[in-house]
């Protein structure tokens, strides 16, 4: 098996070259049966890369532990499901993995691409077919996931355990998708560059990619912090670690993205600038792939890392600097439809969403990078930690949550004085209220109450809008929720948008409130010994331990009750690993609403029957968690395609058109 | 102008008035020293373990992350300051500054503290400029509608606005609209157009919408 999928690879390389020569040969030439040649080419590299993939699951599947990588990353006892986090869980399978994922995405972006965007799809095909030849190439050579020993060992080495979690299932697989899918709106940017089409054909599909690359990162991002805080046993979900940081930073330029390309798709406004901005984009996901990869930051989760660190570097470098050097030579070629009215309208508020999201990503780029920097100027060594990001970037993220919050009430083009005023009357009343209720309630942290207080502003404009587009369809004889779905329906970039606003609201409630309020308390408990913490009584009640082939598992229980109730039988669980000569921890965790009561354990002594146990109280960190779900939502309802065919459902009467439109108060 | 029940200088005033009462009001929770714990909390969370890159003594497990953490406790029991101990760890001939999770804001760590903030001033400063260049607009460039005011109608503009909103005030009560200038019609064309999916279905994919477009909508 293990040749067929080193074959595969070769071929899939064969073809990518071939389908992006052909495709540019062809556009160039006029040749449409090259040009569709080498979009077949396209389909055929998913096709043989999928095949590849398949050969190495077959040789995890079938325990080929003359094939090194199965070796070094499964083993006799390893629960057969693993099999798919070990694909991905070192350097070489995880390439092979997103050079398949590449490889499908490409195709479908290709087969997708709408008809009058031809032109200059050939271009964009070959700019995909050559982002991948770089990936086949190094699997070819350097990172050869079907190497052979020269023997069979009887069994592997088996999976690191850090990665025995079902949250591994996803995190890594949707952080990797996300990231290389990046590539995509990139491409089809650099395609309109190179065939001169560079007005608004490439924005439509630019957007949908980038909205669907925004989402698979944000939801990888948050599915890491879901892992971090349950296995890694700290209480938290967020270090800004370099390897964080990584795939943060795209998601920032995605973000910036998706936001200023509706600009141009509405207004005709920032061609150049959507341009620069997805080139930015990708050469942060470049920078977040070489980070991962033999980067040269220590961290605390690099599972990929490899020795390729230069062969990633001199990719982000080339892959930073060719398109912007393409960008300055079309720079005659793009220019606006229009030009900017008034700094208060919607466009000036993206404007300056844009100037604060990379500043963010900006931030984190120097925080990540200034060890070296310093390393390098002043012979120090220094490391730059969560103060220094919190602290620089949460202002910037206040910034950001008022821009949302006054943002979405500013009309296209400009609004007038005082009818702005008047849309931001009850946010602001709304929002006043909440930070006199938080501040009689005793909250003195300022962050936290400016926090909230923005919160509360983003919020009430968001009901504000969906109440008064319901109340008008009410008006003419809906009732209020299907008025109110017929709202989402008639503008879902909008109202989609929305929602993945508050799901935003909810993330940030769930970070305030357990990065301000939370406890830790560090106890020593014998069995049937109780600690009280916040209000809380534990009881250590038994250990036991279970000795498993390759680890030992120890299970913690402890009894909760508050004020004599009892609660709720705590689990913590703490597994050594003697192979690898690591423990990895699974916190016992009562979650709700309001807080969560976390335990985990720590090293059990020789001889000694008690147990120190780490107790956070992190309030509010259950919305983080909602905060998913409720932005995918948002997003599919941004994303779902209109049906222009369907008539609008209540067509608005001639005459009184003008009433329709407006929003009542 | 509108009868308006609460203007936006009175929100400041109230605003204004919540941060004194903040301030100045004797709160009835929280607001107790931190516990010699807490401090010792925080003090972990500002040291990177030496021997486990990337991670404070308060998240590494090793043994000498712990022994660390007996000593930030004791020391403060001593009556240490919370700097004093970072400096103890951080000084050159313990572990120099790579155990400080907060790069000092003086001597040769200053730079890591300025830049972001210059660099964000500069930006401001671009956008600042940006916004004013574009406002300007060259509209030899353009080819949709041409840009907004003509010259030194500033004040006929506001008057014009105004009464833009009173009318629409008066017959639907509207938020927001849009003019374009003040010789064509007042278009509310805004996305809060939320009766006609139809107006909007029918831009979608074509840019820039024409002024005539516009003017349907209106």
């Amino acid at each position: 098996m293990a040749e067929l999928g080193l074959i595969t690879i070769l071929l899939a390389l064969a073809l990518a070259v071939y389908g992006m020569l052909a495709s540019v040969i062809g556009q160039m030439r006029g040749l449409p049966a090259l040009v569709q040649s080498g979009r077949n080419a396209t389909y055929l590299v998913a096709l043989a890369l999928i095949i590849s993939s398949f050969s190495l699951v077959s040789a995890f599947l079938s325990n080929d532990f003359q094939v090194r990588y199965v070796f070094e990353h499964s083993n006799l006892a390893m629960p057969r499901i693993y099999t798919w986090v070990a694909i991905y869980a070192g350097n070489e399978g995880s390439l092979l993995f997103i050079a398949t994922v590449f490889g499908i995405l490409a195709a479908a972006a290709v087969a997708f691409a709408p008809r009058r965007f031809l032109p200059s799809l050939p271009y964009s095909n070959a700019v995909l077919m050559l982002i991948l030849v770089f990936f086949l190439s190094v699997l070819a050579s350097l990172a050869n996931p079907f190497i052979t020993l020269d023997f069979t060992p009887a069994d592997g080495r088996g999976i690191n355990p850090l990665l025995v979690h079902p949250g591994m299932f996803a995190h890594p697989p949707m952080l990797m998708t996300g990231l290389v899918m990046v590539s995509i709106p990139f491409s089809f940017a650099v395609g309109a560059l190179l065939s001169k089409q560079v007005a608004d054909q490439w924005v439509d599909v630019a957007r949908v990619w980038g909205i669907i690359a925004w989402a698979t990162l944000g939801t990888g991002l948050l599915l890491g912090s879901w892992w971090a805080y349950t296995i890694l046993g700290w209480g938290g979900y967020w270090a800004w670690d370099p390897v964080e940081n990584a795939g943060l930073m795209p998601w920032l330029g995605l973000t910036a993205f998706i936001h200023s390309i509706m600009v141009q798709k509405r207004q005709g406004m920032f061609r150049m600038w959507n341009l620069a901005l997805i080139n930015l984009t990708f050469g942060l996901s470049l920078f977040g792939m070489f980070i991962n990869r033999g980067g040269p930051v220590p961290s605390v989760h690099s599972f990929a890392a490899s020795s390729l660190g230069w062969v990633f570097l001199t990719f982000m470098i080339v892959g930073t600097i060719a398109p912007f050097a393409l960008f300055f030579i079309r720079y005659n070629l793009i220019k606006s439809a229009r030009p900017l009215e008034s700094s208060l309208s919607r466009e000036a508020a993206f404007l300056v969403n844009n100037l604060l999201l990379l500043g963010v990503a900006f931030v984190t780029l120097w925080g990540v990078v200034y060890p070296l920097v310093s390393e390098v100027f002043s012979g120090f060594t220094v490391t730059v930690g969560e103060p220094f990001y919190n602290q620089v970037n949460g202002h910037l993220f206040l910034g950001l949550i008022f821009l949302m919050g006054v943002g979405p009430l500013l009309p296209w083009r400009r609004a007038a004085g005082g009818a702005f005023k008047r849309t931001l009357l009850y946010p602001a009343i709304a929002a006043l209220a909440t930070l006199a209720i938080l501040a009689i309630a005793g909250i003195r942290n300022p962050y936290a109450l400016a926090a909230f207080t923005l919160f509360a502003l983003v919020t009430a404009g968001i009901l504000q809008e969906w109440f008064r587009g319901a109340r008008v369809r009410h008006r003419r004889g809906e009732t209020y929720p299907l008025a109110f779905l017929r709202l989402m329906a008639s503008n879902r970039p909008r109202y989609g948008g929305y929602v993945v606003h508050l799901a935003v609201i909810v993330l940030g409630v769930g970070i305030v409130g357990s990065s301000f309020y939370g406890t830790q308390r560090d106890v020593l408990l014998s069995p049937s010994q109780s600690v009280t913490v916040e209000g809380y009584e534990l009881t250590y009640v038994e250990s036991r331990t279970v000795q498993q082939a390759d680890r030992r598992e120890s299970f913690f229980t402890l009894d909760v009750s508050r004020n004599g109730q009892p609660l709720t039988t705590l689990e913590a669980e703490r597994t050594f690993y003697p192979e690898f000569n690591i423990s990895a921890t699974r916190a016992g965790i009562r979650s709700t609403p309001v807080e969560d009561l976390y335990v985990v354990p720590s090293e059990a002594r020789e001889g000694d029957p008690s147990i120190g146990f780490r107790i956070f109280v992190n309030p509010l960190v259950w919305w983080m968690w909602l905060a998913g779900p409720i932005m995918i939502l948002g997003t599919a309802i941004a994303l779902w395609p209109s049906r222009s065919s369907t008539p609008p459902p209540a067509p608005p009467v001639r005459s009184s058109a003008h009433r329709a439109k407006a929003p009542v108060r | 102008m509108h009868p308006q029940p609460i203007g936006l200088p009175s929100l400041l005033l109230a605003l204004v008035s919540i941060v004194l009462l903040i301030a100045f009001l004797p709160s009835c929770a929280e607001e107790r020293p931190p516990t010699l714990e807490e401090r010792a909390q925080s003090v972990d969370q500002r040291l990177i373990c030496p021997y486990c890159p990337a991670e404070t003594i308060d998240q590494a497990q090793v043994p000498q992350a712990r022994e660390m953490r007996a000593f930030v406790r004791e020391k403060l029991a001593e009556g240490w300051t919370e700097q004093q101990i970072l400096d103890y760890f951080s000084a050159p001939e313990r572990y120099g500054l790579r155990v400080l999770a907060e790069p000092p804001k003086s001597g040769s760590t200053l730079t890591i503290w300025l830049l972001p903030p210059a660099a964000f001033l500069l930006a401001g400063a671009t956008l600042f400029f940006v916004l004013r260049s574009m406002k300007r607009g060259d509209s030899s460039a353009s080819d949709g509608p041409p840009a907004g005011q003509p010259p030194g109608s500033a004040n006929e503009m506001t008057k014009y606005l105004e009464r833009v909103d009173a009318e629409i005030a008066a017959r639907t009560g509207s938020i927001l609209h849009q003019v374009q200038s003040p010789n064509t019609q007042p278009q509310c064309h805004s996305e809060h157009s939320e009766e006609s999916p139809s107006v909007h279905r029918s831009r979608e994919g074509e840019n820039p919408p024409s002024p005539a477009k516009g003017k349907k909508n209106g």
